[in-house]
This record gives structure tokens, C-alpha cells and sequence, in this order.
């Protein structure tokens, strides 16, 4: 499974609207972006690259008290092996009434053949 | 009670000194140069971002990569030295630092564009040997 399929599936149980890269569809009161950041290999061994680290961006996008489920995305991310690299509360967009939320996760995957 | 005294050999100690007058000089310029090669990742990482992907054509000025920029090796408050890569201030009514901010976090309705998290992700080994170089060339190891 992918890094993206991954984030999805844990995403959507946890009872949110996600998209990859932007929001196409009219946006609900609370929803996730997902915006992949970086590929790169760490681990190498007969020349050869063997761990593929994967680093995204989750955006948490909520008109209401967006605590729970902030907290709830990052126990499950966290119980999945994901490394939550960093948390940040970006702030309320005046104009649209949304708080916007960050989360910074990246995961090592076994590099395929 | 038994006693242990060792003694480092004055020859020893005095190159310890001696590499010590030199990492002084030395440090600043590591930092340079890896602050240099960040700067350069997160320019180009800019440029690639700006602009690209807007639903009407995009009005950019070139401010806000024109002022990037890598500062002097100085001390900070703990007293470690350290460079900073950043944005230079002066734009007017809006900083550089918010319009960074948007561009990297993205808004309702605009997809975040992540040039300073890719930036750490791409530059970090390249710096690391940038000044490893620096280091081994002005203390002359092999």
C-alpha cells in the first residue's frame, strides 16, 4: 500500500472528506488536504537504495472545534507507524471561517523492485 | 587508597590548542558555505512555486525570492553561532514572512505549497558535506 493510499483509508475513518492536493469538490465544514512533500532514500545497501522515506502534509481544514479530531487523526497516524514530524496551528482565516491545522507525517516504505 | 594521575603529552595538548585557534576561524566558514547550499535549494525551491498551479495568471513581482538571503555567522543568545536563511523585511503593507507563510501552509481554497519543508528534506546531506568539506580543507585533515 502506498503512502497516499495509506493516509486515505486512515483519513476517511476517521470520519472526514480528504482530497489529494486541493479540494475540487464544494468543501464541507471540516475537511483534509493532502499535499505530498518529498520522496528520498535513506538507507542503501549493495549500492542500492533499499528504504523509500515518504514525507506529507495533512491541512485540517474546520469551521468548529477542530481538538478532537486533530487529536483523534494524530493517535491513529501515530498507531499506523507514521512519524508525526510536526504539529501547528496556522490560524483562523478570517474571511472564510475556517481554522486551519498542520500535520507533518512521514513513514519509511521497503523500496520495491 | 590507591591513586591514578595521567598526564596528556604536552605534545598532544598544544595541537588540541592549536586546533582550537583554528575551529574558531573554521566554524564560521562551515556555516557559511552550508547556509549557502540551503539557500540555494530554498531559491530555486521558490521559484519553482511561484506562480505555478493559480487559477488566473499569476501577478508575482519577484519580491519575495529577490529577498532571500543568508546572514553572517554571528552568536546567538546561548552563545552558539549559527547563519539564518531567510526573508529581508521592507515590502510595505504585507510582510514576506506572511506571504512565505501562505505559500508553505496554503489556505481554504489554496493548495499549500511546501518550498521551506522541502527544502529541509533536499538540503539536508548536501549541507551536512558542504561543511564537512569546509572543516577538513581549514584544519587540514584528511
Amino acid at each position: 500500500m502506498s503512502m497516499l493510499e495509506e493516509l486515505n483509508t486512515i483519513i476517511e475513518s476517521a470520519g472526514l472528506p480528504v482530497e489529494t492536493g486541493v479540494f475540487s469538490s464544494t468543501a464541507p465544514d471540516e475537511y483534509v488536504v493532502i499535499t505530498p512533500i518529498s520522496e528520498h532514500f535513506e538507507l542503501f545497501s549493495d549500492n542500492a537504495p533499499g528504504m523509500n522515506i515518504e514525507e506529507a502534509r495533512l491541512s485540517l481544514f474546520s469551521k468548529g472545534n477542530y481538538g478532537a479530531k486533530k487529536r483523534q487523526l494524530v493517535r491513529l497516524l501515530l498507531t499506523a507507524g507514521f512519524l508525526v514530524s510536526e504539529r501547528r496551528y496556522i490560524g483562523l482565516e478570517e474571511d472564510t471561517g475556517y481554522h486551519h491545522f498542520a500535520i507533518d507525517v512521514a513513514k519509511e516504505y521497503l523500496e520495491e523492485e | 587508597m590507591a591513586k591514578v594521575k595521567i598526564e596528556m603529552p604536552d605534545e598532544f595538548i598544544s595541537q588540541l590548542a592549536g586546533m582550537g585557534n583554528a575551529l574558531d576561524a573554521a566554524i564560521p566558514k562551515a556555516l557559511v558555505a552550508g547556509g549557502k547550499v540551503v539557500l540555494d535549494k530554498m531559491v530555486s525551491n521558490l521559484r519553482a512555486v511561484i506562480g505555478s498551479g493559480t487559477k488566473l495568471k499569476s501577478r508575482s513581482t519577484g519580491k519575495l525570492a529577490a529577498s532571500l538571503g543568508l546572514s553572517p555567522a554571528k552568536l546567538d543568545r546561548d552563545g552558539n553561532l549559527d547563519v539564518k536563511v531567510g526573508f529581508s523585511e521592507g515590502r510595505g503593507n504585507v510582510s514576506n514572512a506572511m506571504l512565505a507563510n501562505v505559500l508553505e501552509y496554503g489556505k481554504h481554497g489554496q493548495p499549500s505549497r511546501p518550498f521551506l519543508k522541502r527544502t529541509k528534506s533536499s538540503s539536508r546531506k548536501p549541507c551536512i558535506e558542504a561543511m564537512q568539506q569546509v572543516l577538513k580543507e581549514e584544519l587540514d585533515l584528511p
